[in-house]
């Protein structure tokens, strides 16, 4: 199979990277002791992500650093090349759809001779979803796959090969891939084609969709799509089959609460053709409307979804609708794991000494379904509930979300609850389920290095780098706060002062003994109202009012000042109409600022600043919390024992509640995950097995 | 500690979808084993044809002995003012390019910046 080779591939490669750097032996003493050393090697690795990049433009790019091969070692071109790695990395490798991501470059000296030494440039990167309105399900998959979910996101601007292989009894073992791209086409910017097959059983999909982000209150982030669906998949003795064209657009809002919940909302059409058993409709052509809403939010480490979708179907035959379908679908994940105590000073600092620790997180997944369907006319077998073990049944196709619209029980084969009672038909028409997922890892490795624990690096990530682009955008809200816009119309008054001077002071022209003496302020006031103008003027018309401070009370008073010395210059009798002149400028300029400075004060700066903090350090939550995340809690490979419990039932079907009780073990390795696990069933139908396997491979972020 | 150089670069996209922060601080060490810090910081907005594109794009040189106030950023990141102060610099660079100002003015705007940091503001 292509896609799984493409994975042995690109992890043949991290193998080779892992190896490599255990090999190295890192030079025990300071940078700068080996100053003047020969450069025998210079080598870039990404051992996490880049793996493309690995294998050609990290090398190509070393060739282009300030130290290379032969050179004597010089420790200050040694530090800029982690500079320039980290330039090129972060502008070249762009990402698309990420809302924040750092690059970091640490080099290391390795293998010292007395004479020699070899430069390893180490770079390390990562993307971030969106800063708001971040899904419950990005959670969920930095809970399930920790060591992939960010490693997906920065796996964009080319195509993306996905492997994917699961089993369960009923499709046996089925594989296919998923190819992902961004193409832009009119509104749409994203291609997606899914295939899976089995020896019984066919899936596909061709999916078109755009994204924007309005950046509303209830319409924050916005997605579309465009897919055609094709399903053959086996429901115990019968098959059901389902050609589809669907359209469909979701969205989610910013909190809309002071608990930060998120609400999540959208909507589909459909029309295609589907074939069953000869129950209600066994081949019709079939369209529908789905409907789906909800809410979703996070408190500390944990985070929650409860979702309803209703849809509205018809065979396109005797009825507009022939059946309504309900679906409930409430989660609740946890994760317990230790994370640095340091808020701020004088705490004792101990972030640098989590990074490179090995992670143990304790996890536990809840989920709670129901269904119900109004039959009105015909119900046609496809849409009736099913159930079973398929890790997947999205109550529509192509939704971001995961809303499951089939009970989920692991102790029994995909499609198997609604089809193991020939006596009441196929298919069911009410539901519940009740799933717990309880994990811990009983041992990993962590995602990044223990050498990038240093008070520089999260300093430099944490402390500056964060708190810089927080207050860029608090600078943004503090702008749009109405009540500090009013004194943008005191700036404008002084900006045509300015433009004015400018435009005067060229024609300011004087004796050579005079100008001798005053060039150095001409120049200085010269300089001093270009700046002040062009200031004057973002802040009037490009509402940049976080520049107020500095132009009331630096600059204008630099001018005034400026137009005091050059008046006190002039005392010559035919200079005293400029002098006067200069002076009544001087008096403007320094009323007019007097008046900014009272309005200003006025309008309470203070206040709208600390609201603008609390708007950056609210859209900063989330994205905080990932990178939170990342540097102290994620893996690069971990071990998981898994142990898991659900509860089922369907309606009609003549058989009580089901149950699944088992457990398995969670790998995750690099970019591959395979939970593996068996749930027995522990009041076995007639027929059915005495449990069921579950199995799940999933490989994200390969490149080629 | 010995001097060891490292690279930090953090972007993020604010939630309007308008602007890109770029911010990257690198640590360069010197043959004294004393270090300096390199600051680059870039704001990007939408133009009219909707592509990001810088507005202010500025690289400063720290050295932690010259000043008490560039320790303090090399520590902190800028403060209100010294942002306020770079996106002037930024907008004085962009008047270079329509004679609107002069190279002279761009520079001595760029170098006001690590000086405007608010007495207020953490220290190093």
């Amino acid at each position: 199979m292509k896609g799984t080779l493409g994975t042995a591939a690109s992890l043949g490669i991290a193998f080779t990277v892992t190896i490599q750097a255990q090999q190295a032996v890192v030079c025990p003493g300071a940078p700068n002791t080996y100053q003047d050393r020969r450069v025998e090697k210079v080598d870039i690795t990404s051992p996490l992500y880049f793996f493309f990049a690995a294998n050609h433009g990290l090398a190509e790019l070393a060739q282009t650093l300030p130290l290379k091969r032969g050179d004597p070692f010089d420790i200050v071109k040694y530090s800029e090349g982690a500079g320039q790695i980290t330039t090129k990395v972060r502008t070249t490798f762009v990402d698309g759809l990420s809302a924040m991501r750092f690059v970091v470059t640490a080099p290391r000296l390795e293998n010292c001779t007395a004479d020699s030494v070899q430069v390893h440039y180490i770079v390390y990167t990562s993307a971030f979803p969106p800063l708001t309105g971040r899904s419950f399900e990005t959670r969920q998959n930095e809970l399930q796959r920790p060591a992939t979910a960010g490693a997906e996101l920065g796996a964009t601007g080319r195509f993306l090969f996905v492997p994917d292989f699961e089993y369960n009894h009923t499709r046996r073992g089925y594989g296919g891939m998923s190819v992902k791209n961004q193409v832009p086409l009119g509104i749409f910017d994203h291609f997606d084609f899914q295939t899976a097959a089995s020896s019984d059983s066919l899936t596909g999909a061709l999916d078109l969709s755009g994204t924007r982000t309005p950046a509303d209150q209830l319409l924050n982030q916005a997605e579309w799509h465009l897919r055609s669906t094709y399903s053959d998949v086996p429901a115990g003795p019968i098959h059901l089959k389902e050609g589809k064209l669907a359209a469909g657009f979701f969205a989610t809002s910013k909190e809309v609460s002071a608990a930060r919940l998120l609400l999540h909302f959208g909507g589909a059409v459909a029309g295609g053709h589907q074939q069953g058993v000869a129950q209600d409709a066994p081949n019709s052509s079939y369209g529908d409307l789905k409907l789906v809403g909800g809410l979703e939010g996070q408190r500390g480490a944990s985070a929650f979804a409860a979702s309803y979708g209703l849809q509205l179907g018809a065979t396109l035959q005797n009825r507009t609708v022939d059946f309504a379908k309900h679906i409930l679908d409430v989660r609740y994940n946890v994760v317990w794991l230790q994370m640095p105590k340091y808020r701020k000073p004088p705490d004792d600092d101990d972030r640098p000494a989590f990074i490179g620790r090995d992670h143990r997180p304790i996890t536990l997944e809840t989920r709670l379904n129901a269904g119900y369907i109004q039959k009105l006319g015909q119900i046609p077998a496809s849409e009736r509930f099913y159930g079973g073990n398929q890790s997947l049944a999205p109550f529509i196709d192509g939704q971001p979300w995961d809303i499951r619209g089939e009970p989920y029980i692991r102790s029994i084969p995909e499609n198997r609850i609604g089809s193991s009672n020939r006596a009441f038909g196929f298919g069911g028409t009410r539901f519940y389920s009740m799933n717990l997922t309880f994990s811990k890892a009983a041992f990993g490795r962590s995602l990044l290095p223990k050498e990038l624990g240093t008070p520089d690096f999260v300093n430099a990530l944490e402390n500056v780098g964060i708190p810089t682009a927080k207050g860029e955008l608090s600078d943004t809200y503090f702008a749009e706060d109405p009540k500090v816009q009013a004194a943008s119309d005191d700036v404008a008054a002084i900006r045509d002062k300015l433009n004015t001077l400018k435009s005067e002071l060229p024609s300011l022209k004087f004796d050579s003994q005079t100008t001798a003496q005053v060039s150095a302020t001409l120049k200085s006031l010269g300089s001093e109202v270009t700046v002040a103008a062009i200031t004057a003027k973002a802040i009037a018309d490009q509402k940049k009012i976080n520049q107020t401070p500095i132009f009331m009370n630096t600059q204008i008073p630099k001018i005034t000042a400026d137009l005091d010395k050059l008046g006190q210059s002039l005392r010559a009798a035919d200079q005293a109409p400029t002098a006067a002149h200069l002076k009544s400028v001087r008096d403007s300029l320094c009323q007019a600022r007097q008046d900014l400075v009272e309005h200003w004060n006025a309008l309470n700066p203070a206040e709208a600043r600390v609201r603008a903090n609390q708007r950056a350090d609210k859209d900063f939550a989330a994205a905080e919390k990932v990178l939170n995340t990342f540097l102290y809690q994620l893996n690069i490979y971990s071990v998981a024992p898994v142990a898991v419990f659900d509860a089922a039932r369907m309606w009609p079907s003549g058989i009580g509640t089901r149950y699944a009780v088992g457990g398995g073990v969670r790998l995750s390795l690099v970019v591959v995950n395979l939970t593996i696990g068996y749930a027995a069933n522990p009041l076995r139908r007639p027929g059915e097995g005495p449990g069921a396997l579950f199995l799940k491979l999933d490989v994200t972020n390969l490149f080629h | 500690m010995p001097c060891v150089p490292i690279s930090v670069a953090l972007e993020v996209d604010p939630p309007s979808g308008d602007s890109q922060i770029v911010f990257q601080l690198d640590k360069i060490c010197n043959p004294d084993d004393t270090a300096e810090w390199k600051i680059h910081f870039e704001l990007q907005q939408k133009n009219a044809q909707g592509t990001l594109a810088p507005v202010v794009k500025l690289d400063i040189d720290i050295n932690k002995e010259d000043h008490p106030a560039a320790a303090a950023t090399a520590a902190h990141g800028l403060d209100d003012d010294q942002r306020a102060q770079a996106q002037i610099a930024g907008q004085t660079a962009l008047a270079v390019t329509t004679n609107d100002a002069t190279e002279d003015d761009a520079q001595t705007q760029a170098g006001a910046i690590i000086p405007a940091r608010n007495p207020n503001s953490p220290s190093a």
